[in-house]
């Protein structure tokens, strides 16, 4: 199993210097909560409109935190010639891709847990599954955080990285938008049968990914 | 508007389109060509 | 059959030292320039068969002509995205690495993005007089407007020029048509779960045939035509931008060269790499943490 232990190297890496710089715990976790207060003042809490569309705000407001989130992992290997050491380690491509995306999840699965906590306080909703809850977030949050660190690495290298990225990445990552608000809908208040469907369709796309990105991550990390 | 009028707004929106691309392609292939070295101009600056 | 076109007889004449690997257009010019006016006529042809031949719908009437350029812009926009992405695995495919493809999966996706394009605008203007709405939040809708988002970015990403332009090009273009599908299911299971009664589809109309049915054919087949001719000039342009790059490129090293020589002559020691080396550097000015 060196490939997981590589992998974890290179997560802990990039979690070592999360809990140092602490740049999306002050920068990217206030993002999102803000987001979701700006939704409150978009629609107007008094409409009893909230309730009903909290799930998909949530998941808007965890897909704007993503692209902040992928780009610091890149930002962190643009600097001091962090990429080169990385090419040089001899880790593997692929293990570094799953490291990679592991960081990325795991950060994530925090913000969510803070926006959850956010959108449970200020939207008013009731929980009904909470197994379907966490697992569809967890496969979501793995299918985005792979696709994150793909294009990531994709556009890594470029000027226009931070612009290129959001136009890349967000289309790609809308069938993940779509079952996580269907999966969260059926979860909170709806009936939970429907969404466990909506849990296969993100864990399959979570599974392509990850490989697709194993596969064209060494090739990519090297020419960057 | 009527059927007529939008199936006619498609249609020439169709013809304008690919016409507009196709003049889009040329002016830009002539403009390649024209600062190409062998073709006489002088070589960009 | 468009894109294997040998071509023994080509009038290009410039770089003929480069042949095979970076060939400077897809077709012959008297073909392409056959194809071309064959695409002209057919699609006039198509305008006569279309607007005055076939017979007017049972149901939506006049406004039923739309789909005979609906349907091919649709089925182009398809056809373009598969060339895209085949052309990109061989390209990524060691074995069959050429430039060519590079340029072809190029090439063919600016022609799906103008195609998807023109498919979801026809759809409005169909969906106004048919459905009354300009658009509808249905599956074949949704998922078509993902697609041509999906590469729209795609082409963003290849108007950038860097390291390995061309592979990370092809992987972009590869991760975005294993998406298509997944979309295409999504949004359709999505619109189903929801509403029970389906937009009424006439797409699909099980009445067509005949005269209707020879149209469209027609219709598939004379964009088919124009793809293939516009596919090859697109072609002839990338071909010909990247090497105007190379050039300027080269022109710009000998210059630095010159110039660093003639500091050389006139100082001591100058180094001349270090103009390039510190542009090749990618700097991060933006984002500058703490460790």
């Amino acid at each position: 199993m060196s490939l997981w232990r590589e992998a974890w190297l290179v997560a802990g890496k990039d979690l070592r210097i999360e809990a140092r710089s602490r740049v999306i715990l002050y920068q990217v976790l206030p993002f999102g909560v803000v987001v979701l207060l700006l939704f409150a003042f978009a629609l107007d809490p008094s409409r009893g409109l909230l309730p009903r569309v909290a799930p998909g705000l949530f998941w808007v407001a965890v897909l704007l935190a993503t692209l902040l989130a992928v780009s610091r992992a890149f930002a962190i290997e643009a600097q001091n010639a962090a990429r080169d050491g990385l090419r040089l380690s001899g880790l593997d491509g692929g293990a570094v891709f799953l490291g990679k995306a592991i960081a990325i999840t795991i950060e994530l699965v925090v913000l969510e847990v803070v926006l959850g906590a956010g959108v449970f306080l200020l939207y008013d909703v009731e929980v009904g599954s909470v197994g379907l809850l966490v697992l569809s977030a967890l496969a979501a949050t793995a299918g985005v955080a792979a696709t994150g660190t793909l294009y990531g690495v994709l556009a890594a290298g470029l000027r226009v990285r931070e612009t290129l990225v959001p136009a890349l990445l967000l289309p790609v990552v809308a069938p993940v938008m779509l079952g996580a608000t269907r999966a969260w809908e059926a979860g909170l208040g709806g009936t939970p049968s429907d969404g466990w469907p909506w849990f296969g369709l993100l864990a399959l796309f979570a599974v392509l990914y990850t490989s697709i990105g194993m596969l064209a991550f060494g090739p990519l990390l090297e020419e960057a | 508007m009527t059927d007529a009028g939008f199936v006619i707004a498609g249609w020439a929106l169709t013809g304008g389109a690919l016409g507009a691309y196709t003049i889009h392609l040329a002016v830009r292939l002539r403009r390649a060509r024209r600062s190409l070295p062998e073709s006489g101009a002088a070589p960009s600056r | 059959m468009r894109r294997s076109e040998p071509g023994p007889e080509r009038p290009g004449a410039k770089c003929r030292e480069r042949e095979g690997m970076n060939r400077p257009e897809l077709l012959s010019r008297r073909f392409a320039a056959m194809i071309g006016w064959l695409a002209f006529a057919s699609l006039a042809t198509l305008a006569i068969l279309g607007l005055w031949v076939a017979p007017p719908d049972a149901v939506q009437g006049d406004a039923q002509r739309l789909m005979y350029v609906h349907v091919p812009a649709a089925w182009l926009a398809y056809l373009a995205f598969g060339v895209t992405a085949l052309a990109s695995a061989l390209y990524l495919w060691p074995r069959t690495r050429s430039t060519v493809w590079d340029r072809v999966a190029g090439a063919s996706a600016e022609l799906g993005v103008v195609f998807t394009g023109l498919t979801l605008v026809l759809g409005s203007l169909w969906g106004r007089p048919v459905w009354g709405t300009w658009w509808e939040w249905e599956a074949r809708l949704v998922s078509t407007a993902v697609l041509f988002f999906l590469y729209v970015g795609y082409l963003a990403l290849r108007r950038i020029p860097g390291p390995a332009r061309a592979k990370r090009c092809a992987i972009a273009a590869l991760v975005a048509f294993v998406d298509v599908p997944i979309v295409h299911f999504s949004v359709e299971w999505w619109r189903t779960l929801h509403q029970e009664a389906t937009v009424f589809n006439p797409d699909l109309d099980p009445e067509i045939h005949g005269t209707m049915a020879f149209t469209l054919f027609f219709g598939v087949f004379a964009f088919t035509l124009v793809y293939v001719y516009l596919l090859n000039r697109r072609y002839m342009l990338e071909a010909m931008d990247e090497g105007r790059e190379e050039r300027e490129l080269e022109q710009a090293i000998a210059e630095r060269t010159r110039a660093a020589e003639l500091v050389d002559v006139a100082a001591t020691a100058a180094s001349p790499t270090v103009g390039a080396g510190a542009r090749a550097r990618e700097g991060d000015p933006g984002m500058r943490s703490a460790r």
